[in-house]
C-alpha cells in the first residue's frame, strides 16, 4: 500500500481521500443485521491505518482509531452490523471527507462529534454533522422513553411461527419499497403518490406489528408514520432532514427484521430484539421541529427529463405484483427445470421411435403432436420461472448513486428504465459488480461538478440513466451519463505511452475507444486528468464476457458516454453448435463459431508439412485438430476428410478440424460438478435427444491449446 | 490411521470387483443404476470414466477398478453404477462409481466390524474404513468420502510402494 502511494507521488491526504471514496462504495451495501461488507470495510480501514505517516497526523489518526473501535465491536460481537454502527460509519465518513476538504481549502476544521470520543458507539450521530455538533449537548425529549435503553420486543415462538414468517417476508418487501420511494422523493421527481406509498408502508408495518403484539415495533413504526403524515398533509416539505429520518428509520426497522428472520429460522434462540430507536427519534424530532433547511432536495419536478421516468406507475405495478407472488425455494425450482428438461428429451425420444407407427395410427399421431406442444410450453414456462425482474439490482444502484455522488461532491440523479425486464436470477446476481464499477466510473470520471456543468450550460444535476430492455434475443443493459464523454485521442496517446499498442497501427475511432478495455490503461488519468485510479474496465469486460455477454461503448465529447451490455436471457441455456469428433459429440457456443467449410486439401496442404495452419482467403489461421487435442487419436479419421470450423475468440481466429458438423440446437447447460472444477476446457454438459451427455467445449480455452497436436497425425501419415 | 476405530454398525451395501468384496455404508449411497452410456471427458485421469445423465442431471462416474489399480475387464451384464452422495463443505454432489456387481444390503453389528488392518492389500489404506466379516465372506469397508475427495488430487498410491512397505515391515 505504502509503496504504491509513494510511487504515484500521492500525498497522504490524497491517499486518504481515495480510500474514503472506496468506503463510500462499500457503505452503500451495508445492511443492518447482516455481515455484508464487514470484511471489505475492515480491510479498507486497515489500509487507512497503514498509510505512511498517518500516526503523525493527530486528527485522522484519532478518527481512524474511533472507526477501528466500532469495527472491533462488530468483529468481536456477532460479526453483523447494527443499524447504529452503520449510521455512525456513514457520519464518520462524511465528517472525515469534510475534514480533509477543510484542510485542503483552508476552511476552519470542524471538530469531531464529542460522543465518538466518549466511546459510546450507540450514541447517534446525524448525517449532517454541523447542527449536530451544536445540538449534541442538549437533551432531546423524545416520546416513549427513548433516552433510556432502546425499546425492545420479543417474538412469540413457536406459537406465531407462521405468522412471523409471513411478517418477515412482507416486511422485507415493505422496506425495499420504502427505500426505493425515498430515493425517488430525493431525486425530486416524485409526486404525492410516492409520499403516500411510504406512508402506507409504515402504516402496514405498524398494523402487522400490532397484530403480532410487537408493541415496541408498532410504536416505533407509528413515529415514522406520524412523520409521513405531516408530509402527506402538506405541513412539512420533503427535505434532507425528512429523508434522512425516513432512511434511518427504515434501516433501524431492517435491523429488527433481520433479527426476526434469524430467530424465526431457528438459527438463534428467541430473545428480546432491540430497536435502535434513539438516533431515529432524534432525526424525526429534528425533521418535525425545524423549518425546511437550505439543502432541501428539489421537491417539485423541474427538469423535463425527470418526468420521463414516471416512477409512480412503476412502484404501483410493483405493489400489485407482490400480491400474486409465491415464493419457492430456488433449489426446488432448479430441480423442476431439470426434470422438465428430461421430459423434453424423453418426449423427443418417443417422437422419434413412434413416428413411423404413428403414421398408421392417426389418434396416436395426434396425441404425440399434442404432447410435443405441451412439453415445449412447459419447458418455456419452467425456464421463465427462473427469471426475475432486474429492479432489485437497479434499486441498489439508486443507493450507490446517492451516497457516491454525495461523497464526490457532485449532484446526480439516477434515472431507471425498464426495471421490469426479466432475466435469469444468476445473471442478475453476477451483474452487480460490473454495474457498480461502471456507475462509479460514470460518477467519478464522466460527470462534472455542478459549477462546471453550469459553465457548460448543462443542468447542474447530472443524470445517469440505467436501462434494461429486450434486444437481440437477450437483454440489453445500458449505463449512460450526460457527463464530459471520453476522449478517444487521449486514450490512444495514453496507450502509446504505456506501450500497449503498436504506434504504426492506424486506429479508427471505435477502435480507439475500445482501448478503454485494455488492461493496464488507467483511463481516469488519460481521459479526465482526474487524479485517482481508473477502475479497470478490462475487469468489467472480462466479467461480462464470462456471462457470455458483450460490452460496447459510445461517447460524444461534452455530451456523455453510454456503455451497452448485451447479455443472454439466461445462463442455463446456450445456442449450441453440435460437432462430431471420433464418434463423440461436442457442443460449441454458436456465438463463437464464425463459419465452417469442408476441408479442401489445397487449403491445408501446409499442414502436412507440420505447420498446423490453414489458409482462409489468403490468411493463415492456426489449426487445431480437435481429436488430437482431446486425446481421441486412436479413433481419428484421416485428416483429409474433416470439416474446418473457424472460431472467433479473444485471442483471434482459430480453426479446429472436426469430423462432422451435426447442426445447431438450443441446449440446457448442466453443471458437471466439482470433479471437473479444475479445468476450463469443458464448461458443462448438455443432454441430447438420445439421452446421452454431450460436453460443451469452451472456445476460449480451445484457442489457447497448443497447436502441437499434429504430431500424432504426422506419424500416422508417414 | 493406525488408531482408527471400527466402522459404525448399521446397514451396508456390499459389492464386488473381480473376486474381492467391498462394503459401503448405505448412508453414503444414493441409488444404484444400470450401466448406461458414458460420455468420456478428455484430459482426465483414467479412472474418471466420464459423465452420465441421471434423470436430467449430469454426474461424474469413476471406475473403481481403475481407481484401485486393478486390471480392467469388459463390463458384464451385472456391472452397475452406484451413485454416492459426496458431502463437501456443506454441499452434496452426486458421484457414480462403476462396480462389477452389487451383492446385497447387510446389517452389520459391532461384532462384524473391525478396524482396518495394518496393511491394506491392493487398496490404499486411506480408502479403507475397516473390515467386515459376515457368515459368508470378508469385505473391505470403504470410506467413499476419502475415495471421492482424492479425486481432485489425482495422486494415486503406487501399488508397488505399498507392497514394498509390507515387505520392509517383515524382513
Amino acid at each position: 500500500m505504502g509503496t504504491e502511494a509513494e510511487d504515484a507521488g500521492v500525498t497522504p491526504v490524497d491517499a486518504m481521500a481515495t480510500l474514503l471514496e472506496r468506503f463510500a462504495e462499500e457503505f452503500a451495501f451495508l445492511m443492518p443485521g447482516t455481515a455484508d461488507g464487514v470484511l471489505p470495510v475492515n480491510a479498507l480501514l486497515m489500509d487507512l491505518e497503514q498509510l505512511p505517516g498517518i500516526e503523525a497526523d493527530p486528527i485522522p489518526a484519532q478518527a481512524i482509531e474511533i472507526a477501528r473501535r466500532w469495527m472491533d465491536q462488530v468483529l468481536d460481537g456477532d460479526g453483523f452490523f447494527s443499524a447504529s454502527t452503520i449510521q455512525n460509519l456513514h457520519a464518520w465518513h462524511d465528517w472525515f471527507l469534510d475534514h480533509l476538504l477543510a484542510r485542503e481549502t483552508g476552511r476552519p476544521i470542524v471538530p469531531m462529534p464529542v460522543q465518538w470520543r466518549l466511546g459510546d458507539s450507540a450514541v447517534s450521530t446525524a448525517v449532517d454533522h454541523r447542527p449536530q455538533v451544536k445540538e449534541s449537548a442538549s437533551a432531546i425529549p423524545t416520546p416513549e422513553g427513548s433516552q433510556g435503553p432502546n425499546p425492545h420486543f420479543s417474538l412469540r415462538l413457536p406459537a406465531d411461527l407462521e405468522l412471523l414468517q409471513e411478517f418477515h417476508i412482507e416486511s422485507l418487501e415493505l422496506l425495499r419499497s420504502i427505500e426505493q420511494s425515498v430515493l425517488e422523493l430525493e431525486s425530486g421527481t416524485a409526486g404525492p403518490d410516492v409520499v403516500n406509498a411510504v406512508f402506507r408502508a409504515f402504516h402496514t408495518f405498524k398494523g402487522s406489528a400490532g397484530f403480532l403484539q410487537l408493541e415496541a415495533l408498532r410504536d416505533f413504526a407509528h413515529e415514522l408514520e406520524s412523520l409521513l403524515e405531516e408530509v402527506r398533509s402538506g405541513r412539512l416539505a420533503v427535505g434532507r432532514r425528512v429523508i434522512d429520518a425516513i432512511l434511518a428509520g427504515a434501516d433501524a426497522l431492517a435491523g429488527c427484521i433481520a433479527q426476526v428472520g434469524i430467530q424465526v429460522s431457528g438459527a438463534e434462540p428467541t430473545g428480546p430484539i432491540e430497536i435502535s430507536a434513539g438516533p431515529v427519534l432524534t432525526l424525526i424530532k429534528r425533521a418535525l421541529d425545524r423549518e425546511p433547511d437550505a439543502d432541501v432536495a428539489p421537491s417539485v419536478s423541474t427538469s423535463p427529463q425527470a418526468t420521463e421516468t414516471q416512477p409512480q406507475p412503476v412502484s404501483a405495478t410493483h405493489v400489485e405484483r407482490n400480491e400474486a407472488v409465491v415464493r419457492v425455494d430456488a433449489a426446488k425450482l432448479d430441480a423442476m427445470v431439470n426434470l422438465v428438461g428430461e421430459l423434453v428429451i424423453t418426449q423427443a425420444y418417443v417422437l422419434e421411435n413412434q413416428a413411423q407407427k404413428a403414421s398408421e395410427n392417426l389418434d396416436l399421431d395426434y396425441a404425440i403432436r399434442k404432447l410435443t406442444r405441451i412439453t415445449r410450453e412447459l419447458q418455456h414456462n419452467a425456464l421463465s420461472m427462473r427469471m426475475v425482474p432486474i429492479s432489485g439490482l437497479f434499486r441498489k444502484m439508486s443507493r450507490l448513486v446517492r451516497d457516491l455522488a454525495a461523497s464526490l461532491g457532485k449532484q446526480a440523479r439516477l434515472q431507471l428504465d425498464g426495471e421490469d425486464t426479466e432475466l435469469d436470477r444468476h445473471l442478475v446476481e453476477q451483474m452487480q459488480d460490473p454495474l457498480v464499477h461502471m456507475i462509479r466510473n460514470a460518477l467519478d470520471h464522466g460527470v462534472e461538478k455542478s459549477d462546471q456543468r453550469i459553465r457548460d450550460g448543462k443542468d447542474p444535476v447530472a443524470t445517469i440513466r440505467l436501462s434494461a430492455s429486450h434486444a437481440h434475443g437477450g437483454v440489453l443493459i445500458q449505463v449512460a451519463d450526460d457527463g464530459r464523454g471520453i476522449n478517444g485521442e487521449a486514450l490512444k496517446k495514453r496507450a502509446l505511452e504505456k506501450g500497449l499498442i503498436d504506434p504504426r497501427r492506424e486506429l479508427s475511432d471505435p477502435e480507439s475507444l475500445a482501448l478503454i478495455f485494455l488492461p493496464g490503461l488507467s483511463t481516469a488519468a488519460a481521459v479526465t486528468e482526474v487524479s485517482g485510479r481508473g477502475v479497470g474496465m478490462d475487469v468489467v469486460k472480462g466479467h461480462i464476457e464470462a456471462l457470455r455477454g458483450h460490452v460496447g461503448i459510445q461517447t460524444e465529447l461534452g455530451r456523455g458516454t453510454t456503455f451497452s451490455i448485451q447479455l443472454p436471457l439466461t445462463l442455463s441455456q446456450i445456442d449450441g453448435f453440435l460437432i462430431g469428433v471420433a464418434g463423440e459429440r461436442y457442443i460449441l457456443a454458436a456465438a463463437a463459431v464464425r463459419e465452417c467449410f469442408r476441408h479442401e486439401s489445397q487449403l491445408i496442404a501446409s499442414v502436412h508439412e507440420r505447420s498446423g495452419m490453414v489458409s482462409v482467403r489468403g490468411r493463415q489461421i492456426p489449426l487445431l485438430r480437435l481429436a488430437n487435442c482431446l486425446s481421441l487419436a486412436a479413433q481419428t479419421r484421416r485428416t483429409d476428410d474433416g470439416i474446418v470450423v473457424l472460431l472467433e475468440t479473444s485471442v483471434g481466429t482459430r480453426a479446429i478440424l472436426v469430423d462432422e458438423v451435426l447442426g445447431k440446437q438450443e441446449v440446457i447447460i448442466k453443471n458437471l460438478g466439482d470433479t471437473f472444477a479444475k479445468q476450463s476446457l469443458i464448461t458443462g454438459g448438455a443432454i441430447l435427444a438420445d439421452g446421452r451427455v454431450a460436453l460443451i467445449l469452451d472456445a476460449e480455452t480451445l484457442a489457447r491449446q497448443p497447436v502441437d497436436g499434429y504430431t500424432h497425425a504426422q506419424r500416422d501419415l508417414s | 490411521m493406525n488408531q482408527a476405530a471400527s466402522p459404525v454398525p448399521g446397514r451396508y451395501l456390499t459389492f464386488y470387483l473381480g473376486t474381492s468384496y467391498y462394503a459401503v455404508s448405505v448412508t453414503e449411497v444414493r441409488e444404484v443404476v444400470r450401466l448406461c452410456p458414458i460420455t468420456s471427458v478428455p484430459q482426465m485421469p483414467d479412472y474418471i470414466r466420464g459423465v452420465i445423465n441421471l434423470r436430467g442431471s449430469v454426474l461424474a462416474v469413476l471406475d473403481l477398478r481403475a481407481k484401485f489399480q486393478m486390471a480392467s475387464t469388459e463390463y458384464s451384464d451385472r456391472a452397475c453404477i452406484i451413485v454416492f452422495d459426496y458431502r463437501n463443505s456443506g454441499r452434496v454432489t452426486h458421484v457414480g462409481a462403476i462396480v462389477d456387481g452389487v451383492d446385497d444390503v447387510v446389517v452389520m453389528t459391532a461384532a462384524h466390524l473391525a478396524p482396518p488392518p495394518d496393511f491394506a492389500g491392493s487398496v490404499d489404506a486411506r480408502f479403507l474404513a475397516g473390515v467386515a466379516t459376515t457368515a459368508t465372506r470378508v469385505c473391505s469397508v470403504l470410506s467413499m468420502h476419502e475415495i471421492l475427495s482424492t479425486d481432485s488430487s489425482f495422486g494415486l498410491p503406487d501399488v508397488n510402494s505399498l507392497s514394498a512397505q509390507e515387505s520392509t515391515g517383515s524382513p
